[in-house]
């Protein structure tokens, strides 16, 4: 097998494809070329130097793009709040559309906050991981955000679909390189991160209950949308505390 | 002398090297050999993803040209890239100059 092909190989080993790899081999064949006694190390080597130098640089890229898709989504989020005139859809589904929405687009802003953080304090390609785990939590929550509201009738929410569709693809291209290395946990994020997660916890259901209380005139519903909310906490970190390491370091797998 | 030895300033050497103008890959290793009189002689292994990771920070930007009938990859720096280049030259000549009032 010619140095070339173990390259193409190497390159592909570590999670670089397609055009991007092809333009590796042709900058190391005109090289080559013009320097036949180079010496440009190993195929393995040479692939796992480019996967190293391109990961920080390739996430922050993803984390940049899940960024804006996900304001994308969240102003039309608020454009649908503030535009509400009751449901056009008969039935059940526009109050499960709009309870999954409210629920989706708070996992999608935490998931989304907690992946920034990281990525900024990123030391390790395990930070990197965790940054793109949550970069994709918060994606896929985003895309609920939007097929939700289009079910309350707001068929427009669909338009934040092409977005998260085209960070999805740039995280999954960093995901690519990044290997699947253990990381710390919420601690790197947060300070005392079990208060701060409790407070902003309490503070959530808080705002909801609130929110009953004053906007339905009646106790009875502030306490039953504030339950609502401390049960969905609850549920979210049950499911989601490992895949956003909120409870504890990550482990490779 | 190896990569490691130069960790946290090949990024500036390679920007400085491209500071005189557009290059391929080639020309910046022997550019970076032949200005330091052999002392900074790495790998191609070494330097090519450096100029990818720099190129993916916006600090270069690159274009395929054609020279004798094949192709090549040619480098140059970006205004960022430029305002980089400045910064680390005001820190390398701050730090050079602290070292050499302890040391003299």
């Amino acid at each position: 097998m010619s140095f070339m092909s173990q390259l193409r190989g190497e390159l592909a080993r570590a999670g670089i494809r397609g055009r991007y790899a092809a333009r590796i081999v042709a900058e190391l064949e005109d090289h080559l070329a013009t320097d036949p006694n180079a010496h440009v190390g190993a195929p393995r080597e040479i692939a796992e130097r480019f996967a190293s130098e391109l990961r920080i640089a390739r996430t922050r890229r993803a984390m940049l793009v899940t960024f804006v898709a996900l304001a994308v989504c969240g102003a039309l989020f608020m454009l649908v709040v503030a535009t509400h005139r009751g449901s056009t859809s008969p039935g059940w589904t526009a109050p499960v559309s709009a309870l999954a929405a409210l629920a989706a687009a708070q996992i999608a802003f935490v998931a989304g906050m907690l992946a920034l953080v990281r990525v900024l304090r990123a030391r390790t390609a395990g930070d990197l991981r965790v940054a793109q785990r949550r970069g994709f939590v918060a994606l896929a929550a985003g895309a609920i955000v939007a097929v939700a509201l289009a079910g309350t009738g707001a068929l427009y929410a669909l338009l934040a679909l092409p977005g998260l569709a085209l960070a999805a693809r740039a995280s999954r291209s960093a995901l690519a390189i990044t290997p699947d290395e253990s990381a710390d946990g919420l601690r790197v994020d947060l300070p005392f991160p079990r208060v701060t997660l409790t407070l902003l916890g309490a503070a959530a259901a808080g705002i909801v209950f609130l929110q009953g209380v004053v906007g339905e005139k009646s106790l009875q519903e502030g306490l039953i949308r504030g339950g609502i909310e401390v049960t969905g906490l609850v549920l979210g970190m049950l499911l989601l505390g490992r895949v956003l390491a909120l409870s504890g370091p990550s482990r490779a797998r | 002398m190896k990569a490691e030895q130069l960790k946290g300033h090949l990024d500036a050497l390679i920007l400085g090297t491209l500071g005189g103008g557009p290059a391929h890959g080639y020309a910046v290793i022997e550019e970076l050999k032949q200005r330091s009189a052999g002392t900074f002689d790495l790998a191609e292994g070494t330097v090519y993803p450096v100029l990818h990771r720099l190129e993916a920070e916006g600090l270069l930007a690159s274009a395929w040209t054609t020279a004798s009938g094949r192709k090549r990859r040619v480098y140059r720096l970006t205004r960022r890239g430029r305002a980089a280049l400045d910064g680390s030259r005001r820190e390398w000549r701050a730090f050079a100059h602290a070292v050499e009032a302890v040391l003299a």
